[in-house]
């Protein structure tokens, strides 16, 4: 009996949502999918390592708590963006699985609008604080 | 030499991408965990500095175990894998805001 005669064993693998259905994309396409994964949980990190270096600098430097709540906003982002990167991992392994089109990167459009918010905030207390002094 | 380029494309590159993608992954994770204790030792915190040093040393005992390529065939489970990364940011963002909120009620 050549290997290619023996019956192929279940799928076993999880999440069933995703290998439950379709077929084996070109591992490579796999591989990139969890690669851009990993670049949104970065990104989360990002945010998250950018919220505890505030809070700390806003602590050392005695600064207004205005600062500890932009931190804490960026923290919560963070774990939002680790969140999504898991939702989004498994929405493009299914539509690879499927032969769809990959969905639109939802979270993109989110995460620009968040920074750039993070940024004036910070440069607005930034002026603020030079103004008063 | 004839000054063509090199266009063949390693065989396993694509494997080794994802691989050094894992480790910048655990590394960000690991470094962020060391910023926040030494942040939480700063601040007299030493139930936030031990719940960083743990969640550090669980990423970067996770991220040195032995894990087997399987190439070219798909018997990978990345899940296995992105869930307990996932969930080490979201654990370091959770400590991370209990850190802010700590640092605001002050």
């Amino acid at each position: 009996m050549s290997p290619q005669d023996e019956p192929e064993e279940p799928d076993a693998r999880r999440p069933r949502s995703v290998y439950g259905v379709g077929s084996d994309p070109d591992v490579r396409y796999s591989l990139a999918n969890e690669r851009t994964a990993l670049a949104w949980l970065r990104t989360g990190l990002g945010l998250v390592a950018g919220g505890i270096a505030l809070t700390s600098f806003a602590s050392f430097a005695d600064l207004s708590v205005l600062l500890d709540v932009v931190a804490a906003v960026a923290c919560v982002g963070g774990g939002c963006l680790a969140a999504y990167a898991l939702v989004a991992w498994r929405r493009n392994e299914r539509a690879m699985r499927l032969g769809r089109p990959l969905p639109p990167p939802s979270a993109l459009p989110v995460i620009v609008v968040g920074i750039v918010a993070f940024a004036a905030l910070v440069g607005a207390y930034a002026i603020w604080s030079g103004s008063t002094r | 030499m004839t000054g063509e380029p090199n266009t063949r494309v390693p065989h396993d590159e694509p494997a080794e991408r994802t691989a050094l993608a894992w480790q910048r992954t655990a590394l960000g994770v690991a470094l962020g965990c060391a910023v926040l204790a030494l942040a939480a030792l700063r601040e007299r915190d030493p139930g936030l500095a031990i719940a960083g040093v743990l969640l550090g040393a669980a990423t970067v005992t996770g991220a040195v175990r032995a894990r087997t390529a399987h190439w070219p065939r798909a018997d990978r489970r990345p899940w296995g894998m992105l869930a307990p990364g996932a969930g080490a940011v979201v654990l370091l963002a959770a400590l991370g805001l209990a850190a802010s909120v700590l640092g605001a009620v002050r």
